[in-house]
């Protein structure tokens, strides 16, 4: 993809800016709605960015489960807000400052992991081999990495979701008590 | 030109970390528990971005590690989701909001 | 079924019908039960007593090993609790069950329509259990334990009517109370104060009880014995297995918690004031279960009791026979007279103890715990007769001429009046008798001092035949001086009755001399010598004249129609005061020990536990200081966990970068 034109080039770095722009919205928006929303694009601009790195998979999994379930979900729960618009309440001035400050915090970390990988790789051990379809490729596929030497987290990986589900539904629902007891 | 395309690390690694800050920022600073839920979700992205990155990049051809790794991640946030749903709907049964300066009483 | 068996039988029958009984709400169910129990109870005693009597041996029951210490080759040994049985507690086993027995019986008339009757059976048979197990124990061990259950029984039965306020507030007190009755305190005379004062006053001999206890036992370890407290291992220190003076202090111990029990000067004052409780349980009190446990155990323990230890137990006996015989003369309140001669008689006995073996003393004392036990229980009977007759009237001044209205425990109270003055061919003549040969005989042995103990006994014996018939005389002689008093009189009812007539036997001499049995029971096949010979003899002379004196005294002075009393009375005024003040015992005990060293003890321990309130100086503050201090802390803890979940997450992804940081900065 050297040879990728303008054009490529350009869908790429739109895909970073769309993520990082919904990312920054989603993040300081007082809108909660329009928050989920933001996250939605962002998160649709990371499955473009896992297209590029030739992770068609994982994209799919992006789109399908994230964009499709999860947002659904959060936006489901922006019912329980009774201040959806945030015009009401505004997050106070102190946990702002605290929020800035670990993300300058964060910041700073992702900054010297950054340099450190680009250190790393401009010492120029291995660049992406081009023109190989990393599912069908020489490797092993997602799938038999998941069933081979990934298996035991993958199981575990279940068995975390069912306990999520089970956990969610034993929340949820309301247990009989006794007759005096307050309902919560 | 290499390093600011697509084949390079850089555009990931920026991307990543704004997605991670920002995360922090809203999991912190949101008074709003969809809000935290937000960046909870941004950050977890954050690092299945870099995962695959990584793995695309740097490790050898036709190594899909790092993508499996953001496989898994895809499956703890759904994991996640879903417990942060039925926590905040517990919430909400019982102080009728969500909002994290409102709910602080820890009462029944 | 064997001796040895038996008499485990014997020690747990009251035990199970106190069990039985405490369930139980209807009174008279209650004590048909606790009666019969203790009845049946009486007859096994007495075969284990015809048994061991007769042969004359000592019989050791089943030993319970309680508690193994070390190895024996170590130096290791053990104590338990077993059952023991010789004449002497074979004898005293059958007057403790056959008087709870009786006093059951009369009990059973006496508080019938009480609210709280029921209470009593289950107390006075745990009493009894508590007092067999002195009586039955075969070590110094389970001695004191029956010893402080004695302690509790005489607690609860002194507190029975608990609700009774103190009598300078209670009204019906105040109206029928004796016109002389000036010594005692009355803000703190009332059946709570009375069981804790006899409660505490025994503490204070137990702290000596429980001294010399641990003085045996180091004694008999360091002679290597492997049941240190067995009357076994006494005896073997006793011949020479320690020194003298450590024989001694172990002896003064055990006499310490004796005169406590066995309320002698200087600890006396609880058991007047122990009247607070019913007059049935003073009967037991008084004669077979808690003052006779001190004299027992002196008379158990006496292998400990050297020369030195036996003079202060005789001349402790001495002072307090003569004291207490000159408060019993001036009491107004006909219970009073007989509570301080009960103190006056158990006075008699040690000084019978302290009299020594050699003269006889123990077997004289016992006897006349033994007979004693017998008519001081009938008297108390009869007292409570006459004041459930009379309507709670207790005062000497008000009542009289009884004898026709109340014969038969006219009769049985004359009887006992005759024994505990040593009437000749009484009980009471027999044993005191012995006491005084034995306390004769050991003055002439030993001269000078020794001489102290008898002639204060016999001082005391002449005042007791005074005493004893002025309270007599006055009860049940001439007319009623107020007859609205005792205007309905009778006699308790047949039940009741047939308790007293039972009872008035036993204050002849016959059935306790009868065949010479308790005699050989007590001193065993040891022949008496020449001189004891030659002291019982003068003795007898010596108790036939007391008695005679004494009684035309009592006839002269308190004869109905007589002033002479009175007369002497303002005559001897600085001595009449002094008795009826009791000797300011009480009041200094109270001023001295009670209010000074106790209060001040008290306002010490105040200081130190609540302090100023403020400062940590007291535990109390230093409590607060720690409940506060925490709190503080908490307080600035909450500032940190204050629920916003925002701050939790900073401080998370914070703490996560500086761990990460950490460990990517090479």
């Amino acid at each position: 993809m050297i040879a990728a034109g303008v054009f490529e080039l350009g869908l790429f770095w739109t895909c970073c800016l769309v993520v990082i722009a919904g990312a920054l919205g989603a993040a300081t928006v007082r809108n909660l709605f329009h928050a989920v929303l933001l996250l939605g694009l962002s998160l649709t601009g990371v499955a473009g960015l896992y297209l590029y790195l030739d992770a068609a998979y994982l994209a799919c999994v992006q789109i399908v489960v994230y964009v499709g379930g999860v947002l659904v979900l959060i936006l489901f729960a922006t019912l329980f807000s009774a201040d959806v618009m945030g015009s009401v309440q505004r997050a106070p001035r102190w946990l702002v400052a605290t929020g800035l400050l670990a993300a300058a915090i964060a910041a700073g970390v992702a900054t010297r992991i950054a340099q450190d990988a680009l250190r790393t790789v401009s010492r120029g051990t291995a660049g992406p081999a081009h023109g190989v379809d990393a599912i069908g490729g020489p490797g092993p596929g997602i799938g038999e990495l998941l069933l081979g030497p990934w298996l035991v987290p993958f199981l575990c990986a279940g068995v975390l979701l069912t306990v999520a589900l089970i956990g969610a539904v034993a929340t949820v629902k309301r247990f009989r008590r006794s007759p005096g007891a307050r309902h919560g | 030109m290499v390093e600011l395309g697509p084949d390079g690390l850089t555009g990931y690694l920026v991307a990543a970390a704004v997605l991670f800050v920002a995360g922090v920022f809203a999991a912190v600073a949101r008074r709003n528990a969809i809000g935290v839920l937000i960046g909870i979700e941004l950050m977890l992205n954050a690092a299945a971005l870099q995962f695959t990155a990584y793995g695309r990049i740097h490790a050898a051809t036709g190594d899909v590690q790092g993508q499996t790794a953001g496989v898994f991640v895809v499956v703890v946030a759904a994991a996640e989701a879903v417990v942060a749903l039925a926590l905040l709907f517990a919430v909400y049964r019982s102080a009728h909001d969500i909002d994290l300066e409102k709910t602080r009483e820890l009462h029944s | 079924m064997s001796v040895e068996v038996l008499s485990v039988v014997v020690l747990l029958i009251p035990l199970a019908a106190a069990a039985l009984t405490a369930r139980i709400r209807h009174s008279d169910l209650a004590h048909a039960i606790g009666a019969v129990a203790m009845a049946a109870c009486t007859v096994l005693a007495v075969v284990v007593a015809i048994d061991v009597v007769g042969r004359g041996v000592a019989v050791q029951g089943p030993h319970l090993r309680w508690l193994e210490l070390g190895a024996f080759e170590l130096g290791g040994f053990e104590l338990g609790a077993g059952t023991f049985v010789d004449p002497l507690g074979a004898v005293m086993a059958v007057i403790v069950t056959a008087l709870a027995t009786l006093v059951l019986v009369f009990d059973a008339w006496y508080l019938r329509g009480d609210p709280l009757a029921a209470r009593f059976p289950w107390q006075l048979c745990g009493f009894a259990f508590a007092m067999l197990a002195v009586v039955l124990a075969d070590n110094l061990l389970m001695a004191f334990v029956g010893w402080e259950l004695v302690g509790l029984g005489s607690y609860l039965l002194i507190g029975f009517w608990f609700h009774k306020p103190a009598a300078s507030d209670d009204a019906e007190y105040q109206r029928n109370k004796g016109a002389g009755a000036r010594g005692v305190i009355e803000a703190s005379l009332s059946p709570s104060f009375a069981q804790q004062k006899a409660f505490v006053m025994n503490r204070v001999g137990d702290a000596g009880f429980l001294l010399g206890i641990g003085i045996v036992l180091v004694a008999a370890l360091a002679n290597g014995q492997r049941d240190p407290l067995s009357w076994s291992s006494l005896a073997t220190l006793a011949a020479g297995g320690t020194s003298e003076a450590l024989l001694t202090l172990a002896a003064l111990g055990v006499f310490c918690g004796a005169i406590a029990k066995s309320a002698q000067f200087p600890l006396h004052p609880w058991l007047p004031d122990a009247m607070q409780g019913p007059t049935t349980a003073s009967s037991i009190i008084h004669a077979a279960t808690m003052v006779a446990a001190g004299v027992f155990l002196v008379a158990r323990c006496e292998a400990l009791f050297t020369t030195t230890a036996l003079d202060v137990v005789g001349w402790i006996g001495g002072i307090t026979c003569l004291l207490a015989a000159a408060i019993a003369c001036v009491q107004w309140d006909l219970k009073a007279v007989l509570a301080y001669s009960t103190i006056s008689q158990l006075g008699l006995m040690f000084v019978g103890l302290g009299a020594g073996p050699e003269a006889g003393g123990r077997a004289a004392g016992i006897a006349h715990l033994f007979t004693h036990a017998g008519f001081k229980c009938l008297l108390f009977l009869c007292a409570g007769a006459v004041i459930h007759a009379c309507a709670g009237h207790q005062d000497l001044a008000r009542l009289g001429g009884l004898r026709k209205r109340m014969p038969i425990t006219a009769i049985a109270s004359l009887l006992a009046v005759l024994a505990i003055s040593g009437a000749p061919l009484t009980s009471g003549a027999f044993s005191k008798d012995g006491v005084l040969a034995a306390a004769l005989a050991h003055a002439t042995a030993s001269g000078g001092l020794a001489y102290g103990p008898l002639v204060l006994a016999v001082i005391g014996s002449l005042l007791t035949a005074i005493y004893m018939f002025r309270w007599w005389l006055r009860l049940f002689a001439g007319d009623a001086r107020v007859p609205d008093c005792s205007a309905h009189a009778h006699d308790p009812a047949r039940s009741a009755s047939v308790v007293l007539l039972v009872m008035a036997p036993f204050t002849l001499g016959l059935p306790w001399t009868f065949g010479g049995w308790l005699e050989t029971a007590l001193s065993g096949t040891r022949v008496p010598g020449a001189a004891l010979a030659e002291a019982h003899h003068t003795a007898t002379w010596i108790a036939t004249a007391l008695f005679v004196t004494g009684t035309l005294v009592a006839f002269v002075l308190f004869a109905p129609r007589s002033g002479l009393g009175a007369l002497l009375a303002r005559r001897l005024r600085a001595v009449h005061a002094a008795c009826s003040e009791l000797f300011w015992i009480d009041r200094i005990q109270d001023r001295v020990v009670a209010r000074g060293l106790g209060r001040g003890l008290a306002r010490i321990i105040a200081r130190l536990d609540l302090g100023d309130g403020a400062r940590i100086t007291s535990l109390d503050g230093l409590i607060d200081g720690l409940g506060r201090g925490l709190t503080r802390i908490g307080g600035a803890g909450s500032l940190v966990h204050a629920g916003r979940l925002g701050v939790y997450v900073a401080v998370a992804a914070i703490a996560v970068t500086a761990v990460l940081f950490a460990v990517l900065a090479p």
